[in-house]
This record gives structure tokens, C-alpha cells and sequence, in this order.
């Protein structure tokens, strides 16, 4: 039943309610649905372990649950009340886990984590050193609550902030207490959230507009789409307590269309705050009103920059403008207008309701609070991590994400997105936070960290993302659409072996230009991949060019594949070769033809004999 | 309130961008993108100036065509920084834009002969300065629009083909600073976007004018009836100014 909640008391009141209702000690399964594991078919699973209950008549709540971040294991189950934990969870396993772990509370071996370098297996969650290492203030939430469940946040002590404020702070006093935390935005510039409140309440303008920014387009990245559909309501309380702080009665959030269960849960969640009366008039009985809608994005990486994505909301096309004027002056139709990140709102209703010493405890003098990674690429532990702001990247690659994969060699990560720089080896122990990633040649980002092995070529990683950034530029200004399209031309040139000395300094003198010409942040630092490969991976451009050669042995046009003599002459290489560029008789070695071979690496990847070299 | 640029400290106004502070005062800054008529774009960058707020900021590299004056700024419009920003800008249009005179002259002027880069495929003289579509906007037609993103954009018709919006104006052709435009007339006919116009003869002396397209959108924009903007211009000053001496009585 949706009953509105009258005021702050009745709030409290069904806040007990709701909590006296849920027996801790209840049997309970939590699948949960991110968008990892329903891929991995969590949505499959979940149906199996609610049949069998049914089937079995058996009081246990199975409860879908918002992203985990360890997407890499998934499908993720916890059972409660002993809280152990299973990954990798198959249907077929349903039936055992009943017998064995709801019934006698015993752990199933098999489904448990096992560490791939120790080999010690894990029982409990928060024993896995994926978890361990966090601190999941955000993402904490995400496991232990129904996204499509309103009560389900508000026993967890949902909108307890905005009710506290309502009641007993005015808007300057929230806006001080989110500077005082010291927040800034995640979205990547890290501007302080409490000044861009105090410049938009201070603007003259009426109405004002608060925005919620989900265009999270980073190849990598999807923090924000793990917020969005594993709690909405805390965004959504965000972006109520922004509203009442800068005097906005209309928000907007503009989440991109290729993440429908985003916009399922955020609709979901929307229209429960509203028939609850936490959205729409006179919230939670006060004189203050606010309403969401929600403005879905049609793929453009561009629109995540504010007045692009302003432009777009607006139905133009979206394209960036100079600033000032900032939107906190004049944004969405002219009007003063908030607009922060999805990880920026969430953060909101934890600093109001834990107030901002607490907040400000966390994190560096400079950067407060956690950051939320994705952390993918060659690590054991790909997934999502919250970590203090300060955490060191060999903490997060190593400790939380287990090292590299299949025992190879770090040798970059990068950091902030497409436009982040490759930082090395020697970079592993910066304590990252905005200023100290900026200084090194890279960026925070929305928080994407690629992590690359040695097998990785990082000329070709340059090329791909200046390719990526290329394809994205809106072509509005001249550096960044023209500049963009060269130095994709000279790293291709350096890619494919057509390049020279001239070419290298040719592209050390473009990517300045870009930085310092272009007109947003896209063209701004797209040049980062290029010139933070240059400074610390400039012996494997001079390889490419001087040597022709890759030394990563990625870029087609300068490797070859040859046979050694470990060949059995099993013919596996031969029949699967698509060019029919290998011959060789049975049992006898076997000889690739250079002229037929397109490189495209089938023989190696089948070779079971380690007969087939790279070079 | 006073902005320094170059050394010399100018007064301006907060309405005025630092363009039009350093133009009012005889700097030449040089721009493709901006038109006297239409509200500053941004996009060429040509017009890039370091700027320093106080004396202890950092130098901040702005478009002059979009910065407004605040008093107290440092303005430097030609830096060793600034000339190699707007040569590799050229160079870089002049990759894509070979043939587009005004691009030429102004490299030229930036030491840039030839382009360094390697040149477009399809060379092109249009340099996606939105002049054309801004004028088409200002003259209330809203014919014409950007197709495709980025490297890949080009100024084109609705679905590429359909000129119906298109009233014959020439705003666009005009003011196109490289002349990627084409637009001919011959006799009363004048042909651009593919499209085939008649244009309408002056009342008084029959020299071919505006376009009847052209007449009618004015009509219905001002209310005025659409035989008021038929005169050439010519001749419309010459009335001017018969009606003025008839006025003052000679």
C-alpha cells in the first residue's frame, strides 16, 4: 500500500515500522541483478531459487539486489543470515544451496571465492580481498537493498538526511555543510560541489534547475550505471537536498538510452518517491516542492559535457559552448542550473546525514570522501571499486584487484577514461586524487582505470583512443575536429611502419595545440593518451619507427608470425588458418608463407606447443 | 572598468567581448568564424588570446570572440604561444580546405606556405564555421543544419535534400567566408541549394531583386505587405532620399 508520508515524524514512524517487520536472523537469498550478472543470467537464477521455495514451502525473502561490483564473478548470491557468499552461480546449483547452506547453514566449497594467486578460499563477503580492501560508502548500499524497493532504502536509513533537513537546516546551511565536507564533483573536473551550490543559489534567475548528469560514456566505466540501478533513491535524494538548497523546484536526469535498466529502476524509483510524497508538493509536508523527469540520451560521449548535455536536454544538438557563462549562472533554458554526477548526488544524503567532519575525515586535504573505479582490464579482480581518495594505484591494481592476469607484467593503467594518460610502473604508488593524477599526466576522470599488461602496445593504445575521441569530437571547433583527425593519421602512420623521426615530433607539436586551442574538455585532453605514452613509453615509439618493429608484437603491419621447431606437425594451425598460408605435412614441421598471413593470429592463439612466435 | 591588452590599458564595457575591445582600439586579431551580424560561435579558435586575471593568475588561453572584459584583465593577442596556435590552426585548415582563398591568405600571413598534414580526400572548401546555418537562423528560414558528427559533419539541407524551407535569400552564400557556397544568378533566376528561384523585378526600375520566396517570408514575418521589399536597392535609396528633400522643401 502507498500511503503518503505526511511529514518528518511519519517518516520516522514507518522508518521503525519497517525495520520491527525484518527479523534479522531471516532466511534470505540476495541475487543480485546489475547488469553483469543478469548478462551472466542472474535474472534465470533468481526465478530458479524462488520457484524452489516455492516449491519447498519454505520461509526464505529472495531478494534481487543492486550491482555488488565484482561483475567479473558473477552471477553474485549471499545468503542470509550467515551472510555466505557464492559466485559464479548456476540454476543447477539452486537445489544444493537450500539443502546444504539455507537449511544448516553450511558453505559449499565449490561456489566459493577462491583467490587465483593463493588459491585460499573465502566464505564471507566482506572477507574477500576484492571487498575487503574497499571502503564502500556508495556502493555499500548496492548489495544490501532492493533497487525497486522503496521501503527496502528507507529501512536502511533512506531519505532520514532529507527529512533532518527539511526540518532543521536552511538551504545556506546545507550548502556550507556540503563545502565544509569538502565534496567535489566526480564527474571528472572535481570542481567544489558546495561553491557551484553557493553560485547557483546566488545567481539571479527563477526558475532554477538541478540536473543529474548519467551520460557516463567512457569506455570501461560504469559506476554510475551501477548507482542508478542498484540505488536510485540515493540519487534521488541527492538531487532533492541539491534542489532545496539552491531554491529549484524542477530536476532533470539525463541518463543515456543504452541503459535501460537504469532508466527502468530511476523511473521505478521516481514514481514511488512521488505516490510517496517525497517528490512533488509540499515534501514531506513542508513548503517545499521538487520534481524529477527524465531525459534520456541519444548516444552522443560529447553530451556528458555540461552545456553540450544542456543543449541536448533543450533539444538542440548537442554541442558545447565557451564558459562563462557557467550554468550555475545560466544553464538549462537560460536559468541557473546545478548540474552534478550520479556519484556526486549519491554522495550528498551520506554527508548530510553523517555531517561533514565525518565527511571530511575520509580522503586527502585536498580530495575527501571515496571514489568509486572501474577497475577492468588485464587484473584478476575486474569489477567495481570504492576506495578513500588517497588509496595508492598499487593498492587498488594489486591488493583489490589481485594483480595481473595470468601472471604477466603490469605495465600501465590508465586512469580518468579515454582522455586519461597511461601512467607506469613507477606511478603505481601516487596516491590518487584530483590534483595528484593531473600532475602526473592523466586525469580522475569519472574514475575508469584500464589496467594493460606487457602484451599491450601502448602506441596502438594511443591510436585507439585518439580513434575513439576522433569518432566522438562534435566537430564544433577546429583543433579538436581537424586536430584530432591528424593526430590519428600521424599514430597510424607510426602503427602501420609508415612513419619517421619527423613524425614523432610531428605529433609532440600537434597535441599541445589541441590542449591549449580546443574548446571543452573532449578536445581539451584528448591529447593525454597521446603525449603520457610519449613521456613514459618513448623507447616504443622509437621501436615502431626506427626498428619497424612493435615491441608488444600488436601492430599487424610490423609483426610476423613463424613457426619454431617445438611444432609436432599436429595440423591444427593449418586447418584453422582462414589465408590456407600454412603447409606442412603430418608430424613434420610446419612453415607459415608471410606473403598469404594477414596477421590475424588464429595459429598462435590454437597452438598448443607454444610452436607459433610473434614477432 | 579598464582591460590591458598588449600594454595599453583600454577602457571597456562588461557588454564587450575582448574581440571587440581590441578591434574598437585598432588590434587586428584574425577570425573565421565570427560574423558582425550574428552572435559569437567560438569554433575556429583563430581568435585565441592569453589572459591573465590580477597580476598573480595563471595564464588562461581564451577565444577573444566569446570573453567578455572584465576590468583588471592582461590580454596578449600575439605571443610567440598565441602565432604558433593559429599557424597550426591554418596549417590544419588548410589540410582540409585547400582551395578556400581566404584560408590561404591567412596561413600565408602565419608563415604557413603548404599544409604539414596530410590532406583531405575529398577537399572541401567548406571549414564548418555554422556561419551559414546562423545566418540561416537569423534570417528565420532554418533551412540549413549540420548532418553527421565531427570530422565527418558537413553543412547540409533537411534529409540532405529537401530545400523546401529554403527561401533564396543568399544570407548564406554571402556570408560565407571561403565561398563554399555557389549560388548563381542569371537574368531573374537565381539557383542555389539546388533549388531554382525567381526573382522578383524592382517596381521602379526592373532590375532583378529579392526572390518571391524571399519577399513573402519577410511579409509574414514583419506583416508588412510583401510588395514593401520588392525596390532594388538602388532605387530604394534613391526614393530615400527624394522623400527627404521633399521633406526639408528643396
Amino acid at each position: 500500500m502507498t500511503r503518503r508520508i505526511t511529514d518528518a515524524a511519519h517518516l520516522e514512524r514507518l522508518r521503525a515500522e519497517l525495520q520491527a517487520a525484518r527479523d534479522p536472523a531471516r532466511k534470505a537469498i540476495a541475487v543480485c541483478a546489475g547488469t553483469g550478472c543478469v548478462a551472466y543470467g542472474s535474472r534465470r537464477l533468481a526465478a530458479a531459487f524462488r520457484d524452489a521455495v516455492t516449491a519447498r514451502k519454505l520461509d526464505v525473502e529472495v531478494r534481487a539486489t543492486g550491482c555488488h561490483g565484482f561483475c567479473e564473478r558473477g552471477p553474485l548470491v549471499v545468503v542470509f543470515p550467515s551472510r555466505i557468499f557464492y559466485q559464479r552461480v548456476q540454476p543447477g546449483d539452486v537445489e544444493e544451496i537450500l539443502d546444504r547452506t539455507v537449511a544448516q547453514g553450511e558453505a559449499i566449497d565449490r561456489l566459493l571465492y577462491a583467490d587465483p594467486t593463493t588459491g585460499r578460499k573465502y566464505v564471507h563477503e566482506d572477507e574477500v580481498p576484492f571487498y575487503a580492501h574497499q571502503h564502500r560508502l556508495i556502493l555499500g548500499f548496492n548489495g544490501k537493498i532492493d533497487p525497486e524497493s522503496l521501503d527496502d532504502y528507507i529501512a536502511n536509513g533512506g531519505y532520514r538526511a532529507l527529512a533532518r533537513t527539511l526540518t532543521s537546516l536552511l538551504p545556506e546551511q546545507v550548502i556550507e555543510t556540503v563545502t565544509k565536507a569538502g565534496l567535489r564533483g566526480r564527474g571528472g573536473a572535481g570542481f567544489p560541489t558546495g561553491r557551484k551550490w553557493a553560485l547557483c543559489r546566488q545567481a539571479i534567475g527563477n526558475p532554477k534547475y538541478v540536473v543529474c548528469n548519467a551520460d557516463e560514456g567512457d569506455p570501461g566505466a560504469f559506476m554510475d550505471r551501477s548507482v542508478l540501478e542498484g540505488n536510485p533513491h540515493g540519487v534521488i535524494e541527492g538531487m532533492i537536498l541539491g534542489a532545496y538548497a539552491i531554491g529549484a523546484r524542477e530536476g532533470y536526469v539525463y541518463v543515456r538510452n543504452e541503459y535501460p535498466l537504469a532508466v527502468e529502476r530511476l523511473s521505478l524509483a521516481v514514481a514511488a518517491a512521488r505516490a510517496r510524497g517525497l517528490l512533488g508538493n509540499n515534501i514531506l509536508g513542508r513548503d517545499f516542492s521538487f520534481d524529477i523527469q527524465i531525459t534520456r540520451g541519444a548516444g552522443a560521449f560529447v553530451c556528458g559535457e555540461e552545456t553540450a548535455l544542456i543543449g541536448s536536454v533543450e533539444g538542440n544538438r548537442g554541442q558545447p559552448r565557451f564558459r562563462p557563462p557557467y550554468p550555475a549562472q545560466s544553464g538549462l533554458w537560460g536559468k541557473p542550473t546545478v548540474i552534478n554526477n550520479v556519484e556526486t548526488w549519491a554522495n550528498v544524503p551520506l554527508i548530510l546525514d553523517r555531517g561533514a567532519d565525518w565527511y571530511a575525515g575520509i580522503g586527502t586535504a585536498g580530495s575527501k570522501g571515496t571514489k568509486i573505479f572501474s577497475l577492468v582490464g588485464k587484473v584478476n579482480n575486474t569489477g567495481l571499486v570504492e576506495v578513500p581518495m588517497g588509496a595508492t594505484l598499487r593498492h587498488i591494481v594489486f591488493e583489490i584487484g589481485g594483480g595481473i592476469r595470468d601472471g604477466r607484467a603490469f605495465k600501465a593503467v590508465q586512469t580518468g577514461g579515454p582522455s586519461g594518460g597511461c601512467l607506469p610502473a613507477e606511478k603505481l604508488d601516487l596516491q590518487i586524487d584530483f590534483e595528484s593524477l593531473t600532475a602526473a599526466g592523466s586525469m580522475m576522470g569519472s574514475g575508469g582505470m584500464i589496467v594493460m599488461d606487457d602484451r599491450t602496445c601502448m602506441v596502438d593504445v594511443a591510436r585507439y583512443f585518439i580513434d575513439f575521441l576522433l569518432e566522438e569530437s562534435c566537430g564544433k571547433c577546429v583543433p579538436c575536429r581537424e586536430g584530432l583527425t591528424q593526430l590519428s593519421h600521424l599514430l597510424h602512420a607510426i602503427t602501420e611502419g609508415r612513419a619517421t623521426d619527423a613524425t614523432l615530433g610531428a605529433l609532440e607539436a600537434l597535441a599541445p595545440v589541441v590542449q591549449d586551442a580546443s574548446l571543452c574538455a573532449l578536445g581539451q585532453t584528448a591529447p593525454n593518451p597521446v603525449l603520457s605514452t610519449i613521456q613514459y613509453f618513448r623507447d616504443e615509439y622509437l621501436a615502431h619507427i626506427r626498428d619497424r618493429r612493435c615491441p608488444a608484437a600488436v601492430c599487424k603491419s610490423l609483426i610476423t608470425y613463424s613457426i619454431n621447431d617445438q611444432c609436432t606437425g599436429c595440423m591444427v594451425c593449418a586447418r584453422q588458418c582462414p589465408e590456407h598460408a600454412i603447409t606442412g605435412e603430418r608430424k613434420k614441421l610446419h612453415v607459415i608463407d608471410p606473403a598469404k598471413c594477414t596477421r590475424c593470429g588464429i595459429c598462435h592463439s590454437v597452438c598448443k606447443f607454444d610452436a607459433v612466435d610473434v614477432r | 572598468m579598464i582591460v590591458n591588452i598588449n600594454g595599453r590599458d583600454l577602457l571597456a564595457s562588461p557588454e564587450e567581448t575582448l574581440l571587440q575591445v581590441a578591434r574598437r582600439n585598432g588590434i587586428a586579431i584574425p577570425t573565421l568564424c565570427e560574423h558582425a551580424g550574428l552572435e559569437p560561435w567560438g569554433g575556429c579558435r583563430l581568435c585565441v588570446v592569453e589572459m591573465t586575471r590580477g597580476t598573480a593568475g595563471p595564464t588562461r588561453i581564451v577565444p577573444s570572440c566569446l570573453q567578455p572584459a572584465e576590468d583588471g584583465l592582461r590580454v596578449e593577442t600575439h605571443t610567440a604561444r598565441i602565432l604558433r596556435i593559429r599557424a597550426v590552426l591554418l596549417d590544419l585548415l588548410l589540410a582540409r580546405a585547400p582551395e578556400a582563398r581566404r584560408i590561404q591568405e591567412l596561413a600565408l600571413a602565419h608563415g604557413v606556405k603548404s599544409t604539414s598534414f596530410v590532406p583531405r580526400v575529398d577537399p572541401d572548401k567548406c571549414i564548418l564555421c555554422n556561419i551559414c546555418v546562423r545566418a540561416c537562423a537569423a534570417v528565420g528560414a532554418d533551412a540549413l543544419g549540420t548532418a553527421g558528427r565531427g570530422a565527418a559533419g558537413r553543412i547540409a539541407l533537411p534529409f540532405g535534400d529537401d530545400a523546401s524551407a529554403c527561401v533564396g535569400c543568399g544570407a548564406c552564400a554571402l556570408s560565407c567566408p571561403t565561398g563554399a557556397i555557389e549560388m548563381t544568378d542569371r537574368g531573374s533566376e537565381r539557383r542555389i541549394w539546388g533549388r531554382t528561384f525567381q526573382r522578383l523585378p524592382c517596381p521602379a526600375c526592373g532590375a532583378p531583386t529579392l526572390t518571391r520566396e524571399h519577399a513573402a517570408h519577410l511579409a509574414g514575418r514583419s506583416g508588412l505587405p510583401s510588395e514593401s521589399f520588392g525596390m532594388c536597392e538602388r532605387c530604394r535609396r534613391e526614393q530615400a532620399s527624394r522623400q527627404f528633400l521633399d521633406l526639408v522643401g528643396k
